[in-house]
């Protein structure tokens, strides 16, 4: 930060600062502040005085979504399940970020074990949009959207396992980055979809957002499924777009298809080149990701049986199954619930082929037609969401919430990397594109981001 | 396929499965929801897979009435599962044991 290195500013100074906004904030975005973060501000002040900062992110306070685990610091994943839980260790990007330098100053709140697109499934309240407090911020990371739009800190981490990075930030005005799947280390991630699972930056500026990306990406020897990608070669110059496929004119408000007509025209503008294409129904890579969604959480949430760990029922049994299933049913909230049941169902032995092995196979021929895409254009652009932020408690049936997700939920499918920036507002809330591309091609969508909303 | 139909025995099946109570307060929610959920991901079968080669498959490598050397008997791993019976936990071995030879 040029303000740190001409000394106009002290890191110290600045996380005092951040760390009172943040007590102080009205949208219940932070669950707990880290007050232990001043020693090593001061150490950071410290470091830019004596000219030597470790990195672009020394001394810059972020705030991690609260299912990444920081050493010494309670982790809840928004759950009465886990409350008291204190990790022992670091999760790898925290372990990145404070390598870096950068300043780990809060935990946000967020839908119940990321299973929400509204965060208001957390057990210490719903989160409110700070543009309208009377609506919703998106989710799973709500928190971490709310604190970066209202200015208080320039950047946060959150997850996305159908959008829960992507549909925050559209709601609440920001940019929001899902990497590649594996190009960031899960390591110390409270585990929802393992395969679909990845932890991305919430930023006011794409160049803020690549800083931390760039900084957390890579290979990591505490998780399999991460890998270091080879350098993407070319650039993105033609877009697909899925207007009838989709049926965005269907689905889409008037406004927020003004909004999108305009962002096309704008990619014309800058030079790329925009073409309709035929992408599968949408609707069918939801219909998957709540089949395996549910199934690899109901095995993931498993260990939660309060006797290893999680919430343990104060009341006497007979049985140990009446101890674990009193303490489930105390500890979980009502949507991890109905997803541990779909889960079980969807995996059981009477129904795991016409379910789970039929939604694997799907997956398959969907990913087959994307690749034929992918062939004749660079990457596709979409709205983020059909509409702009909805008001809390309006949504209260299941599939309703689970198709608000319904533009984000393909790139979690194939695990490709997407991007989401704020557009021009629809009567004054914020609406988001959505870009995304093959794996590996997270560069090239920070290039297109940028030249997008006119960074560098 | 047909779909399924989700009442209170499918949820007492699942609560019993996923080790998750349901109070009497939840249980009609669930059935709904879980009911709705159920029938919209239903959609999935529609789709053909009759072109597609899994790329994960089972394992070639032992046919149903084949035989092959293991380290250990396969009831081994899945004996001993406790259950309940009377009010108590049993332990005992729960499945035969595998056409195996060690």
């Amino acid at each position: 930060m040029d303000a740190y290195s001409r000394g106009q500013l002290s890191p110290e100074e600045h996380v005092r600062a951040v760390l009172r906004a943040l007590k102080s904030e009205k949208t219940n975005a932070v669950i707990a502040v880290r007050e232990e973060v001043l020693d090593e501000a001061r150490q950071s002040s410290d470091r830019y005085r004596a000219g030597k900062k470790l990195s672009a992110l020394d001394g810059i306070p972020v705030v991690i979504k609260d299912n990444i685990v920081i050493e010494g610091q309670e982790v809840t994943a928004a759950s009465n399940m886990l409350k008291g839980t204190i990790s022992p260790y670091d999760a790898t990007v925290v372990q990145k970020l404070k390598k870096a330098g950068a300043l780990v100053v809060a935990r946000s709140n967020m839908d119940e074990f990321a299973m929400g697109s509204s965060s208001e499934t957390s057990a210490f309240g719903p989160v409110r949009n700070p543009h309208d407090q009377t609506r919703v911020p998106g989710g799973s990371s709500g928190g971490s959207a709310s604190v970066v739009a209202q200015g208080i800190v320039p950047v946060a981490l959150g997850s996305d396992t159908a959008g829960s990075i992507r549909q925050p930030a559209a709601f609440c005005g920001v940019v929001g980055f899902k990497p590649t799947y594996g190009s960031v280390s899960r390591f110390g991630l409270v585990a929802l979809a393992s395969s679909y699972d990845v932890i991305g930056p919430l930023a006011n500026s794409v160049t803020d957002a690549e800083l931390v990306y760039l900084s957390i990406k890579g290979a990591d020897e505490f998780d399999a499924t991460s890998r270091n990608f080879p350098p993407p070669k070319g650039k993105i110059k033609r877009f697909g777009v899925p207007l009838k496929a989709w049926k965005l004119a269907e689905r889409l408000g008037h406004k927020e298809a003004q909004r999108f007509e305009q962002a096309l025209k704008h990619l014309k503008t800058l030079g790329f080149e925009t073409v309709d294409v035929n992408l599968p129904d949408p609707e069918i890579a939801v219909a998957i990701y709540y089949v395996i969604n549910p199934v690899e959480a109901s095995s993931n949430l498993a260990r939660y049986d309060g006797v290893r760990y999680g919430h343990a029922s104060s009341e006497h049994f007979n049985t140990l199954y009446e101890r674990i299933s009193s303490a489930r049913e105390e500890g979980f909230g009502t949507e991890v619930r109905r997803r541990l049941f779909v889960g079980t169902f969807a995996s059981s032995a009477g129904y795991q082929d016409a379910y789970y092995k039929q939604a694997l196979n799907v997956t398959g021929v969907l990913r087959t037609q994307y690749d034929a895409i992918f062939k004749d254009v660079d990457a596709i652009v979409t709205p983020t969401t059909a509409t702009c932020a909805f008001k809390l408690g309006a949504v209260k049936d299941p599939v309703e919430m689970y198709l608000s997700d319904i533009f984000t939920v393909p790139a979690n499918i194939f695990g490709f990397p997407a991007i989401s920036v704020p557009t021009d507002p629809v009567e004054g809330l914020p609406f988001g594109m959505q870009f995304f591309a093959p794996q590996g091609q997270d560069s090239q969508l920070f290039s297109v981001a940028k030249q997008f909303v006119g960074e560098g | 396929m047909k779909s399924v139909v989700v009442g209170d025995k499918l949820i007492d099946e699942l609560s019993n499965l996923a080790r998750v109570g349901v109070g009497p307060h939840i249980a009609a929610q669930l059935v709904a929801d879980v009911g709705e959920v159920l029938e919209y991901v239903d959609r999935i079968q529609k789709v053909s897979t009759k072109e597609f080669i899994p790329s994960v498959q089972k394992s070639p490598c032992r046919k149903d009435n084949e035989t092959h050397a293991v380290w250990f008997k396969p009831n081994i791993i899945r004996a001993n599962i406790p259950h309940q019976k009377d009010g108590a936990i049993h332990v005992e071995e729960t499945f035969v044991t595998g056409n195996v030879t060690e």
